[in-house]
């Protein structure tokens, strides 16, 4: 099975006019997108993400590598046909309302007139952008605009979808929405390429994860491949006198004071001895839980090596 | 690295230019035709057409704003109201009037009465105020002025006309006023009295014989022109007695003269003899 | 092909929206109308200065409209990224651009034809003495107002909205002035100079080679031989703009 989306040794460098050395915003970057599965591009600022993303689309040019979609090459108008962008913050024309907006987007693809007013109704219905699609898009929130954004990039029922920060700048319940859509999408097997940097929502979303610092991709693979297991558990308990905490300690556990608790830390191999320490002491347990390291912590943690 | 789409897109300079070149020939066709309307593009350089740069440069920012078209024929309109205004603010406009009407000329070179009004200011109200050494060249000025007119509006009398009357009453210049005033008679719709200044002209350059044929060319074309038939019945009344005609070609050289010595022209030369 | 058309419909409800295409437009209108009220001439030259101020205003204004729209087409759109969704969409970069231009060209066309109707209107009104001549006249501001959208527009591709402005105005003066640039050339003394002269003279613009308002307020009657090379000329030259316009565009980054 083709990939959907094969990067080789993708370089951009931006040049100046008057030359010089130039920022190298992409190196040498290789990545593949399956059908059907849910990549995310995760960076912080600068990192290259959206380069990556506007040389997907044709919108810049690389200075050495290569991309393909669909096994064709970039710009092609047959992939131009299979792909629906959101870009990043989106801005439309301010003097169109949201249904005029979709109807002038539709007409760039190949649908009957009848096929264009059904898939906007339907896509204004999913986005819940119904009730004001007559409202001119100079007075959408940011909110609102983000759902157009993605409702125009469904107009063709791409088979790529494209979404650069899809959540930015969202409130909890607008970013809990677009989030549901994109399940919603990833249900119907479409495959998503997403460009974030909230950690916690590509892991919420995605099968695959590519880490970018500084241009280079440093880690890429599924969750399970990126994360460690967990390696420690937590146990809240109360009601233990010193000289418990003195054997738990034994055990190589580390008690510390918390709320009027004790927060427990304790390696895996020990936990079961532990909780039995705990209880035989006559300890009350409130909690007891395995932290799972974060794609943030096991970010944080690349960050920190990379400075060093 | 392959090469991409944008890149062979680079290609299409090669037709662009080549649709550039074939142009050079088009825009030249366009200005070598007949009926395009070029004379009031020209900004004329050089001593033979006159100080035109001067008066662009006394024109200013007027003539330059001109020059960014649509506004050359606003400017010659607001020109012509200044003209105005300064002709009826008497000797002190007067030298101002020059370079606003040799701009007006310039830049609308059919606007025939910019020619006509510039060439009577220069000889006749610049002349009547300059020195006695310096009005022959104001004269001058007024003839180059109308023959330039003459040059941008071949098919209009109006000029030639003006030129003929200069010559004739100003300069008591007969044979020079005669050509102008056939020139004039050769345009369309020239009015009647210029066939009469015609024979009039003759007649004081003793050209007798032509000026009777112009009097009755004249009532040949009215058969009311009054003038023209009490000139022909007195000619032919003069004409039968020779010595009545000499003395009365006698008496149109003495009256000439005398005009001519109160304006300190040249003498009229008697070419006939009397005997 | 379909998406130009898509694009210069949308471009065109873009411009008739915005409020400074109204203000200028408007504004010519005034001026136009203004002329209307020149009463302390003879009725010869009342007429002439009527046909002259309305000639000349329909120019201006048109140069004005032409130059607000050329910066109007693509700089906005890429500074306000507009142009990613856009681009994203089956549609190539040259064909966004001819259907931005092609929007307005008839947005231009539109406000030519309205100030012509004003023109005649009032001279009509006045009764004055005009020929159809004069609308031909027209046709020749409206092929100038083409070259300079796409000399604008082509600006716009690699330069800021201001610079792009100031072009738009330099060519403006440059394209009204070739005569004079000729006639420099022909007394040039050092051939350096004087094949630099007639390089700029054939390559920049000639906004004089299409400028009929002389001779069509004068009534004079214009050959069809001499209005098909002007049409040539303005075509012509517009076409050239707009591919060196089209290669720009295509080599800019996003």
């Amino acid at each position: 099975m083709a990939s959907v989306v094969e990067v080789e040794g993708l370089t951009k460098i931006y040049r100046s006019f008057l030359g010089g050395t130039g920022v190298r915003a992409l190196n040498e970057l290789n990545l593949q997108v399956e059908e059907g599965e849910t990549f995310g591009l995760v960076g912080p600022n600068g990192s290259g993400k959206t380069t990556c993303l506007k040389l997907l689309l044709g919108l810049i040019y690389p200075t050495a590598g290569r991309a393909r979609l669909f096994g064709r090459k970039v710009g092609d108008m047959r992939v131009k046909q299979l792909i629906g962008y959101m870009p990043e913050a989106p801005y439309f024309y301010d003097y169109l309302t949201g249904e005029q907006l979709l109807r002038y987007f539709a007409q760039f693809f190949n649908l009957s007139k009848a096929q264009r007013k059904a898939r906007i109704e339907d896509l204004l219905n999913l986005v819940g952008m119904w009730e004001r699609r007559h409202m001119l898009l100079r007075h959408y929130s940011r909110g609102m605009l983000q759902r157009i954004g993605l409702a125009q990039a469904l107009l063709n029922e791409p088979q790529l979808l494209i979404l650069d920060e899809p959540t930015s700048g969202l409130d909890p319940v607008g970013a809990y929405q677009i989030r549901s859509l994109i399940t919603e999408l990833q249900r119907r097997g479409a495959t998503i390429l997403l460009c974030s940097h909230l950690l916690n929502e590509v892991e919420a979303l995605c099968d695959r994860v590519g880490v970018l610092y500084r241009g280079n991709l440093k880690a890429c693979g599924t969750l399970e491949q990126l994360l460690p297991p967990p390696s420690e558990v937590v146990i809240l308990a109360e009601g233990l006198d010193a000289p418990a905490v003195a054997r738990l300690e034994q055990l190589g556990a580390a008690a510390l004071p918390a709320d009027g608790m004790l927060r427990i830390t304790a390696p895996v191999g020990k936990s079961e001895q532990v909780l039995a320490a705990v209880h035989s002491d006559g300890g009350k347990l409130h909690e007891v839980r395995r932290p799972r390291p974060t794609l943030e912590d096991v970010f944080m943690h690349m960050i920190r090596e990379e400075a060093e | 690295m392959k090469a991409y789409s944008h890149k062979r897109a680079r290609w299409a300079i090669v037709p662009a230019l080549a649709l550039l070149g074939l142009l050079f020939p088009v825009s030249q066709r366009i200005e070598n035709d007949p009926h395009y309307p070029k004379e009031y593009n020209q900004f004329m350089l050089g001593p033979e057409r006159g100080n035109t740069l001067s008066t662009i440069r006394e024109g200013g920012t007027v003539a330059i704003m001109a020059m960014m078209g649509g506004f050359r024929p606003l400017v010659v309109n607001l020109l012509w109201l200044k003209a105005d205004e300064n002709w009826h603010s008497g000797a002190s406009g007067w030298y101002k009037l020059n370079p606003i009407l040799q701009t007006i000329c310039e830049m609308d070179p059919h606007f025939i009465d910019a020619w006509s009004t510039f060439g009577w200011h220069l000889a006749w109200n610049v002349c009547a105020d300059a020195a006695d050494q310096d009005k022959p060249k104001w004269i001058q000025a007024g003839i180059n002025a109308y023959k330039r007119g003459q040059y941008f509006n071949p098919d209009h009398y109006d000029l030639y006309k003006d030129l003929a009357w200069l010559y004739q009453d100003k300069l008591k210049d007969y044979q020079a006023a005669i050509p102008e005033w056939q020139e004039t008679l050769k345009r369309p719709d020239a009015p009647i009295y210029v066939r009469h200044m015609l024979a009039h002209a003759y007649e004081n350059t003793w050209q007798v014989d032509r000026a009777v044929a112009t009097w009755k060319e004249c009532l040949r074309i009215d058969r009311r022109d009054q003038v023209a038939r009490s000139a022909v019945d007195w000619w032919a009344e003069q004409t039968s007695d020779k010595q009545k005609l000499d003395a009365e070609l006698m008496r149109i050289l003495e009256r000439e003269n005398r005009i001519r010595k109160t304006r300190r022209l040249p003498l009229a030369e008697q070419p006939f003899s009397i005997k | 092909m379909r998406s130009i058309f898509v694009i210069a419909r949308n471009t065109v409800s873009d411009a008739l929206s915005r409020i400074v295409l109204q203000i200028i437009l408007v504004f010519g209108i005034m001026f136009l109308i203004i002329g209307f009220f020149f009463t302390f001439m003879t009725p010869g030259e009342e007429d002439k200065m009527l046909k002259d101020l309305g000639i000349s205003a329909i120019t201006v204004f048109g140069l004005l409209l032409a130059i607000y729209m050329g910066i109007s087409l693509i700089q906005p759109e890429v500074e306000r990224r507009t142009i990613y969704a856009l681009l994203a969409k089956p549609v190539r970069r040259l064909e966004f651009m001819l259907g931005k231009y092609l929007g307005a060209i008839a947005v231009l066309a539109l406000s030519v034809a309205v100030m012509g109707i004003v023109l005649v209107g009032a001279l009509y009104v006045k009764q004055a003495v005009w020929s159809p001549s004069l609308l031909i006249g027209l046709v020749g501001i409206f092929f100038a107002l083409m070259i300079m959208t796409a000399l604008v527009m082509m600006l716009s591709t690699f330069a800021s909205s201001l610079m792009a402005t100031f072009g738009g105005f330099l060519f403006w003066a440059i394209g009204y002035s070739q005569p004079f640039i000729k006639q420099l050339a022909d007394h040039a003394e050092n051939p350096v100079s004087r094949g630099l002269l007639l390089v700029l003279h054939e390559v920049l613009p000639k906004f004089t080679n299409l400028d009929l308002r002389l001779a069509v307020v004068d009534g004079t009657p214009i050959p069809v031989q001499l209005l098909a090379k002007m049409a040539a000329y303005g075509l012509g030259y517009t076409v050239v703009v707009i591919a060196v316009a089209g290669i720009l565009f295509n080599e800019r980054e996003m």
